[in-house]
């Protein structure tokens, strides 16, 4: 037993090693210099004490026994997250994004592993957590830039900009309890981003507040990674995730189980969301496919005005996306549908035979060709067509569903023209008389 | 660039005996807890009419139902001195300023730690600012009142109190203090008996501390005892620089002092070792 102790003590202490490792490289600045932070087999536990009185033993007797169950919320996670990169958390809930997330801010000591954060750490873990509601927005401001580490110098700096950024104006001068909750949000975030860090927390915090300050807020958060602030963000949405973020890594029952590009880890996390255990390998840049396969796509094409398969597509032309099924096994309601998605994984249009009222029979062994005709009428890019099969669309069976099953590319028939937002529409514009 | 590693392994706590660091770091933190003690200080009164004025309303009230109580109807004198009406009530006053702020510190360190779940958790927080934010905060009444206390014996006896003496002796009290609060603060996380234990105990240390009697009128046999006691050591400490009365004996004083700077190395070392913890518990 104790021999085991020792063994695994040695494999999660890395610090000596890396200490003298340090040592030797620390000449070479850009060793330490491209890498923001650093984890390994970083873990926290807790433990969980049936009675009052048991945590008292353990402290008498702790040596020799143990009073308690272990629980543990992250393990063995090894992660190297170079400078300036964002990169996004996903898992469900309890999956201990929060716990990694207050591991890196230092608000929770590991039980194991070591970490090494080169820079400053500014964490958007709760916004108005620490305010006083009798204290007026300038007194807490003061007040919560001090609790972050702000000298009085760089406080008395910062203010006019805080202000600036929480946009409350005379509000400032009235007691925090006056505040609405999207007001205290606010002056949250401001005093939070006035630290100026070089690695930045965000947990998903900031899915309140008004739409008009969400988005500051996440300009913000992308203008800062283009600074080159590394960014680790904790989200469920697939959507920000994508929009914002370098690579993305996935968290299970508090274990790292996906890491790699963001697109492939998204789709893959996505699939395992959906269809549970048997999702193979996630791959960059294939076709990402999963379903129980009772039916199956055989193929899909992107044609032409002129039936031709193509993958360059021009705007206000017609296109064909046809889809050839074979049913393995009888499917009671199959629906097939598809997505245009741009390359932030946005879903632009789509529909379903569903809601085009056409039935499918899903006989055992037959065949089917679904057709869908539409014009293209998005700005020029990069886009993907994402058809999926499903058995009863008001609750869906996963049959097949392949993201990523076109790659199209669209392009402007009219040389040098600008396309404002996001579709290409045909727009009349006239002089009135 | 700041690189910061944490790790799993915990140095040996011998390690972290160190009485000067947290005089460091407390330096360093001058700024914060400033502010935070302001906030406890003006945040109390917040709302109310008279504001802070309350804090020196507060003492005046009471010093006044002392005086009436104790000098104009029980007619109490201090023994050992010639005295007035108004010196009984003063001097007693000198012993219940230090005996306050030792509870109001001593009781609200048991759960300051527990009463800030946001720092804990939320916000990377120095959390040793805490208690010495209580600290500084019964710190404002106890300057208040030992000023007014110095002034209404310099008018009732003529003669100037030792104030060099006084301000020795307080600040050894507010070593002692923060000692206490950080050992209080850190165990007090984990173990929330010790809120309802130190409710307990503190009438008992108000009685058995000579704040109402001189330590003179206390049988000779009991006196060890008491000498024992670093609050009665300062308390007559403070009434001989009042009074000019005798000292404490000299090897009283010397254990005082030791006991002082104990207290604030060991309560500095146990919250020390148990900070890392408290974000487990709260």
């Amino acid at each position: 037993m104790n021999q085991l102790k020792q063994q695994h003590g040695l494999s999660r202490r890395p610090s000596q090693q890396l200490a003298a490792r340090l040592a030797v490289s620390s000449p070479q600045y850009d060793v330490v210099d491209s890498i923001a932070l650093r984890l390994w087999g970083l873990g926290k536990s807790y433990r969980r004490y049936q009675r009052q009185w048991d945590r008292v033993k353990q402290w008498l007797w702790g040596r020799d026994r143990q009073y308690y169950t272990e629980h543990w919320a992250v393990r063995g996670v090894d992660l190297t997250i170079p400078r300036g990169k964002t990169i996004g958390i996903l898992g469900a809930n309890g999956s201990g994004k929060s716990t990694l997330l207050q591991l890196i801010a230092g608000t929770l000591t590991p039980n194991e592993g070591s970490l090494q954060i080169n820079g400053r750490v500014a964490a958007l873990l709760e916004l108005g957590s620490g305010f006083h509601p009798e204290f007026s927005g300038w007194e807490n401001v003061r007040l919560q830039a001090g609790i972050l580490g702000l000298s009085e110098q760089e406080i008395d700096q910062k203010l006019p900009m805080i202000a600036q950024f929480s946009e409350l104006g005379e509000a400032l001068d009235r007691p925090l309890r006056t505040y609405s909750t999207g007001m205290i949000l606010r002056l949250g975030f401001s005093i939070a981003i006035s630290v100026e860090p070089d690695i930045l927390l965000v947990d998903e915090a900031l899915a309140v507040g008004d739409m008009h300050f969400q988005q500051k807020c996440m300009a913000r958060i992308s203008q800062l990674g283009e600074m080159g602030v590394t960014i680790v963000l904790v989200t469920h949405d697939i959507g920000t995730t994508k929009r914002l973020c370098d690579e993305a890594h996935v968290l299970e029952k508090g274990r790292l189980v996906q890491s790699g590009e963001t697109e492939a880890v998204c789709n893959w996390y996505v699939a395992r969301m959906l269809s549970g255990e048997n999702v193979p390998e996630c791959q960059p840049h294939q076709p990402y496919r999963h379903g129980n396969q009772q039916a199956v796509i055989e193929s899909c094409q992107l044609l032409d005005v002129k039936n031709q398969p193509t993958t360059q597509a021009w705007i206000g032309s017609t296109y064909t996306l046809s889809v050839k099924l074979r049913f393995a096994k009888d499917i009671e309601r199959p629906v097939l549908g598809f997505y245009l998605r741009d390359r932030f994984g946005t879903e632009l249009f789509g529909t379903n035979t569903d809601n085009a009222g056409i039935e499918l029979s899903g006989v055992a062994g037959s065949e089917a060709t679904v057709q869908f005709r539409f014009d293209m009428h998005v700005r020029p890019g990069a886009y993907s067509l994402c058809v999926g099969l499903v058995d009863d669309p008001t609750q869906p069976v996963c049959l097949d569903w392949m993201d990523d099953a076109i790659l199209v590319e669209v392009h402007d028939p009219i040389p040098g023209r600008t396309v404002h937002g996001l579709f290409a529409e045909e727009i009349e514009v006239t002089l009135a008389e | 660039m700041a690189i910061v590693f944490r790790t799993s392994e915990r140095t040996p706590w011998w390690r972290d005996i160190d009485p000067v660091r947290p005089v460091v770091l407390l330096w360093q933190r001058r700024h914060l807890i400033g502010q935070l003690v302001r906030r406890e200080v003006i945040g109390r009164y917040r709302g109310s009419l008279l504001g802070t004025f309350w804090m020196v309303l507060l003492p005046i009230t009471a010093v006044l139902v002392y005086t009436i109580v104790f000098g104009l109807i029980l007619k109490q004198r201090w023994p050992g001195i010639e005295s007035n009406e108004w010196t009984y009530p003063l001097v007693i006053w000198a012993g219940l300023a230090l005996f306050n702020a030792f509870t109001e510190v001593v009781q609200r360190a048991t759960s300051v730690i527990a009463a800030q779940p946001n720092l804990v958790k939320k916000v990377v927080f120095p959390l040793d600012v805490l208690p010495v934010m209580l600290v500084g905060t019964s710190l404002v009444p106890l300057v208040l009142s030992m000023l007014a206390v110095t002034v209404g014996i310099v008018f009732c006896r003529g003669e100037i109190p030792n104030v060099f003496l006084m301000a020795l002796t307080l600040g050894f009290f507010l070593i002692w203090l923060q000692g206490m609060a950080w050992f209080l603060a850190g165990v007090g996380t984990f173990l929330r008996d010790l809120g309802p234990m130190v409710q307990a105990i503190c009438p008992l240390v108000l009685f058995l501390t000579p704040i109402f009697y001189p330590i003179s009128v206390v049988p000779v046999q009991y006196r060890l005892w008491f000498w024992a006691n670093p609050l009665c050591v300062m308390v007559e400490t403070i009434r001989a620089a009042l009074l000019h009365t005798a000292m404490p004996p000299l090897w009283a004083m010397a254990g005082c002092v030791c006991v002082c700077l104990c207290t604030w190395q060991l309560g500095s070392l146990v919250f020390i070792r148990l900070r890392s913890e408290m974000a487990d518990v709260v």
